[in-house]
Formats: C-alpha cells, structure tokens, sequence
C-alpha cells in the first residue's frame, strides 16, 4: 500500500490490539500481527478509495462486507477465519479504512520454504494439494473463485487437522452474481500467478472454479520444483503475460524425477492453458491426490 | 479403442459376422433403416450369440428440424414415439427437449441395449447459436434424465456438430469450456461431426477440423467423460489417441463419413465401386488399383486374413469387414495408453503413408481422385495442431 498510515496511529484506532507489527501489504491493504484478547490474530487495514465520490466509496465498502461475509460463511477448516475484531470503519488521517482480524495461522508460508531451499516430499505436495483442493471445493460450491492462490498464501501448519490453510479472499469474484471485485478493466491477481483465461478481455463472463485449479497446479509446480515457470529474469516483467498465454511449462518430472510420474502429470494437467482441458472434477482430484499420499 | 458397425440399411449378416470374427466390439443401429420390431429382433439376436458386444441405438433425433421437409426421407424414423417434426423454437424450451428425451429413454431401453444415446439436434453452422443453445440444453437436460431415472444403463449424451463449427477455434474454445463444466455431470459422449455430403473428402479431412475433433476427444476424456465417436472411419485411431474409447463405420459411404444429406437422397446414380482399406496409405483404394498396385508397392496390402476376399473382387457384403479388420489393426496399432506414444504412432503412420504414395507415384500408377494422398496434409497438420493445443510438447 502506498502512504501507509503510521502504525502508532494504527494503534490509535485500534485499541484492542496491542503490539502490532506489519507482516504483510497489498495495493489497499496492510495486514499486521498483534495481540488482541490474549492472543495473536491477523489484524487488516484496509484502505477504501471514494474518489471523493460516495457511490464509489459504498462499492468498495459493498465489496469488502461481502468478502468478509464470504469468509464467515466459510467452513473448511482449509481457509483462513475471522477472529474477534469485527469489521468497523475507522479514519486515519483523511483516509477511510476497515478494519477486521482474521485468526493468525502459525506456520510457514510456501513462500517461505521455497526462500530455504525445502524440497517437499510427495507427501508434502500432496498434502497441500489436498488442502487447497477441499478449500477450493467449498469455494466453488459457493460459485466464487479465489484467484489469487499462490505460495505466499498457503501456509503450511504442521497442524494434522489442518496442515495447509488457504489465506487472503481479497480478490475472490462471485461467478453469476455480484462481483466481489470492481469489473474496473485492471486484471486481478498477482502478475505470474493469473490464469490463462483471464487475459481475455470477457473472461468474467466465463471464469469458474478451474482456474483456481490452475493456480493450485501453479503454486504445487512452483513448490515442487522452486521454479515458476512463467517468471524469466531475462526477459521484461511486461512479457510475463505473454508467456502465461503461450508457454507451456517443462513437465514436472523434468524438474523432480524422484516425484511419482501420476503426481507430475496431474500437477501438469491443472497447468493447462484450455480450461476445458483441465479435469473440473475437485472431487475427482481429490480422489486421484488422496491416492497418491 | 473399441470399434463399433454403423448400422444402416443393408443390415444383412455383417453385424453377426463382425462380431463372430472379432472385427468389431459392437453396433449402432439406426432406426430410419430398421423396422422397430426387426430392429428388437436383431439385437436380441446379437446380445444372445455375442453377450460381450454393445449395442446402441443413435435416435437419429437430429433430422426432427428438417422433417416437414418435402425431400426428406425418414425410414422407419416416425414408428418411434419420442420422434415428430419440432421448431427450433419449441426444443428451446426445457421441458420439451426433457419429453423428448424421456419417451426417447423409454423406449430404447426397452430395445435390449446396452447404453443409451439420447438425442440431439444438428450444430449445423456454430458454436455460437441458437442451435448450440438448444444442443446444450438436451445435454443439460439428459444427463438430469438420466441421473434422476437411476438404471444401469450407461448415458452417451448426442452431441452432433458440422465441420464448420470445429473451425472457429475461439468459438470451438468457448463450447468446450461449457460442455465440459455442466451443472450434472456427464458421463459419455456420442460424438458426430457433420460434413456437407459423406463424400465430400475435404469436409473432414481438414486441418481445423480434426485437430478439433481431437481436442473435443481430449477434453472430454480429461474430464472423465467417455466418447464415442459416430462416423469417425479411418479417423478413429486419431481419436483414439486423443482419448476416445470408440470409433464407429460401416458399408456405406453415407455410413463411414456423416452428413444430414444422407437423410435427402438424390435419385439416380450407380452403386459404389468396391473399395479397399490401406492401413498403410490411410485411405482407401479401389479394388482393381489395389490390384495393379500389389505387385509394384506391396506394402499398401494390409497382410490381413480378409485381404483374401479381393481376390478379384469380394462380395459388396464382405468388404466391410475387410474395413473393420484393418481398422482394428489400425487402433491396435496406434492408439496407446500413452498419449505421446500414440501421437508419435500416427504421426509414423502418416509418414509411412507418405512414403507409400511416393513408391506409388514412382510407379506411374494413376489413381482415382478419392484414392490419392490429400488427406495426409490434414492429418499431419491436425497430429500438429493438436499437439500444440493440448500442450504435449
């Protein structure tokens, strides 16, 4: 987020959390751990631009109540969940926010395993799979898609009940129904982590639960093997789109040849630039992943 | 790949006698060329003697919108009770594709089969149109059929398509993307694709279109969904190998290659001439090229028990099972559980065929337009094209 609020002015509107220190932040969004009644939570800041225009500014709040709804709803004990600060408007400076707490998953981002080098086992990917698949399906079961799945949003636990857990709805989109995110032209997403289909232009028309699948073959394929496919520190940022669109990633295996050859070809599978040439089943995959453990 | 007897008129033996011989794994009855009673009394006949066998019937409910037509000719079609003249505009009402289908499942299933085609109307222009609307909405509306009847019987959902709608690739994108995404699952697939006439070669032997074809298999079969391909001929293996689990042919030019004009006959005209699958050339030849070719480039003769029957010529009756044991070889031969392995068989295949041509050129043993090599360009660029789509390296 550009011009951050100072966090002692964060405090200020926020008085029941207590040492707050920033973990994380996004285009609108600062996510800080603190101690709020005893215990560590997740605390978001969110900014909500008016534009000086109060039709825009009940949109964004529109959207972000919908997105906190959305997680209340949730069940799967594979996404993230609200904590104890209810979502309220605050105003720092001249700025609007909202602010809410999810709980604070501990752990270790797969982010932060592939910083250090960590080879997963089998067992590991498909493990994590299996988590992001059963969020996805509850997901989808509600017509939204997260579109945003990435390494840096899946935290590894080491909890049995829960060993990953599928952070940040920011910019899920409700398929068929209201937009959970602005139809503003702006692709969505995080620049290697966006499906294929969502460079065409109409793709809210179209978009359904595969490309999450996309994203979960992309971020199992990046922890898998350390590399996103679609990331070349040779080339200019602004042709990573290009090559989401045209270039096809290396078999798996080439990468992992001690991984099972059912598990590269599945991840390989879900990387498919046709969505109709990924399988759509969860329910399926899950299955296929389960086998594979 | 299993293959299966297009059933059309001419029935004959050449059901009993494929399946006795192990050419064929089943057949697809057509009820314009049967009698409703002898079309029961045939399959009951073929599941008693050969009870392995599947057996099908397509409701042939695709010429419904071209019924009232004055040239038309139904056959047997109108003995069925799911099957009169409909507007589009009444099959685009829900409820009238579901009495459709359910008077079309109560009385096929009653025929003794061992699955279920349900039907469908004709894709006859593109993807994007009212009439992929409505072809969509029966699926929709089958699989529902189907999964809320219960039964054993598995469901093969109609899907019938022109050539034509399998060249706009962002359309054909779009389509695939919906169909394999319906609310109620499906499990099976009956898969036509439609030319202008059965014995327009380029219709079908086009880049765009079999390389569509053949995604349509993959997608499908991604997914779970099991394909069987009508019509599909000397394409088979290709499809095959993009994941179908059956290709289908029969006697007739009008029986290997679909078009709605089969249901339009022109008047007139003389039988075909007798014709001989190459398994090396792809193609077929005519009979007596086949014999003056035999001794100049031997490896166009299959070296198959039926390669026997052209000694001249075989009975009109016969040569479809010369088609059948090559196609089989074919399949064998090229399909593979591996979907890279069976790119590269039909790849050397297509090759080989290549080569077969030269020998034949070298030669200089003209041949009939239908016999020459124009089909190769289509499906070395479709093997290429499908690659690249499905992303197989």
């Amino acid at each position: 987020m550009r011009d951050k609020p100072d966090i002692g002015a964060v405090g200020c509107v926020i008085p029941e959390a207590s040492n707050l220190v920033e973990i994380g932040s996004g285009g609108y969004k600062v996510v800080y751990r603190a101690t709020v009644a005893g215990e560590e939570q997740a605390v978001k800041l969110v900014r909500i631009p008016t534009d000086g225009d109060g039709e825009i500014k009940e949109e964004n709040l529109g959207r972000l109540r919908r997105e906190i709804a959305l997680l209340s709803e949730c069940e799967s004990p594979f996404l993230v969940k609200l904590a104890s600060i209810e979502p309220r408007e605050v105003v720092i400076g001249s700025d609007l926010f909202v602010v809410y707490s999810e709980e604070r998953v501990p752990g270790e981002t797969i982010r932060e395993r592939m910083r250090r080098k960590y080879e997963p086992s089998i067992g590991d990917l498909a493990e994590a799979g299996l988590c992001l698949l059963r969020a996805t399906a509850e997901l989808a079961g509600k017509g939204v898609v997260h579109r945003d799945i990435k390494p840096d949003n899946v935290m590894i636990t080491g909890v049995p009940e829960r060993p990953a857990v599928l952070l940040d709805l920011g910019i899920a989109f409700q398929t068929g129904g209201t937009p959970l995110t602005r139809d503003s032209g702006q692709l969505p997403g995080t620049l290697h982590y966006i499906a294929p289909e969502m460079l065409d232009p109409k793709f809210r028309q179209n978009l359904d639960h595969r490309a999450d699948l996309y994203t979960i073959g992309l971020t199992l394929y990046e922890y898998a093997s350390g590399v996103n496919p679609f990331r070349d520190p040779n080339e200019p940022g602004y042709t990573t789109l290009y090559r989401i669109k045209t270039k096809t990633p290396a078999p798996l295996v080439t990468h992992r040849p001690d991984l099972s050859i059912e598990l590269c070809r599945l991840i390989d599978q879900l990387l498919k630039k046709l969505p109709a040439l990924r399988p759509s089943s969860i329910s399926s995959l899950i299955a296929r992943m389960e086998g594979l453990k | 790949m299993k293959l299966y007897a297009q059933v059309g008129f001419g029935l004959g033996d050449k059901v009993n006698q494929g399946l006795s011989e192990g050419l064929i794994d089943g057949a697809i009855f057509s009820p314009k060329d049967l009698q409703l009673s002898t079309m029961m009394d045939r399959i009951t006949a073929v599941r008693r003697d050969y009870p392995a066998a599947d057996v099908f019937i397509d409701p042939q409910f695709y010429t419904s919108i071209h019924a009232g037509s004055p040239n038309i000719s139904l056959g047997k079609l109108p003995e069925w009770d799911f099957f009169r003249e409909y507007r589009k505009g009444e099959l685009e009402v829900a409820r009238n594709a579901r009495v459709v289908i359910e008077r079309c499942f109560d009385q096929v299933a009653q025929m003794g089969v061992t699955g279920l085609i349900s039907p469908n109307i004709l894709v006859s222009q593109s993807l994007d149109s009212r009439e992929a609307v409505i072809a969509k909405n029966f699926l929709r509306e089958a699989a529902e059929v189907h999964a809320a009847r219960g039964g054993n019987l598995p469901l093969y959902a109609s899907l019938v398509v022109c050539r034509e709608a399998l060249q706009d690739r962002a359309e054909f994108e779009e389509f695939i993307n919906d169909i394999t995404m319906l609310d109620q699952a499906l499990s099976g697939i009956y898969l036509i694709v439609a030319g202008r006439a059965s014995d327009a070669r380029s219709d079908f032997f086009h880049t765009d279109v079999l390389a569509n074809w053949m995604l349509l298999n993959l997608s499908l079969s991604v997914n779970g969904i099991r394909v069987i391909n009508g019509y599909s001929d000397v394409i088979s293996p290709f499809l095959g190998v993009a994941g179908g689990i059956a290709g289908a042919t029969g006697w007739w030019s009008n029986l290997r290659m679909f078009s709605i004009g089969r249901f339009f006959p022109a008047g007139g005209g003389r039988q075909p001439r007798i014709r001989y699958l190459s398994k090396a050339l792809l193609n077929r030849l005519l009979s007596n090229e086949k014999q003056a070719l035999e001794g100049f480039v031997p490896e166009i003769v299959n070296g198959l028990a039926h390669d026997a029957d052209y000694s001249p010529e075989p009975e009109r009756a016969d040569e479809v099972l010369q088609t059948w044991e090559a196609l089989r070889d074919l399949n064998s031969e090229l399909v593979s559980e591996d979907m890279m392995t069976g790119l590269g068989n039909c790849r050397q295949a297509v090759e080989r065929a290549r080569q077969a041509y030269a020998s034949i050129a070298a030669a200089g043993l003209p041949l009939d337009a239908s016999s020459r090599d124009d089909h190769l360009d289509a499906m070395e660029g479709a093997l290429e094209q499908f690659a690249t789509r499905a992303e197989l390296g």
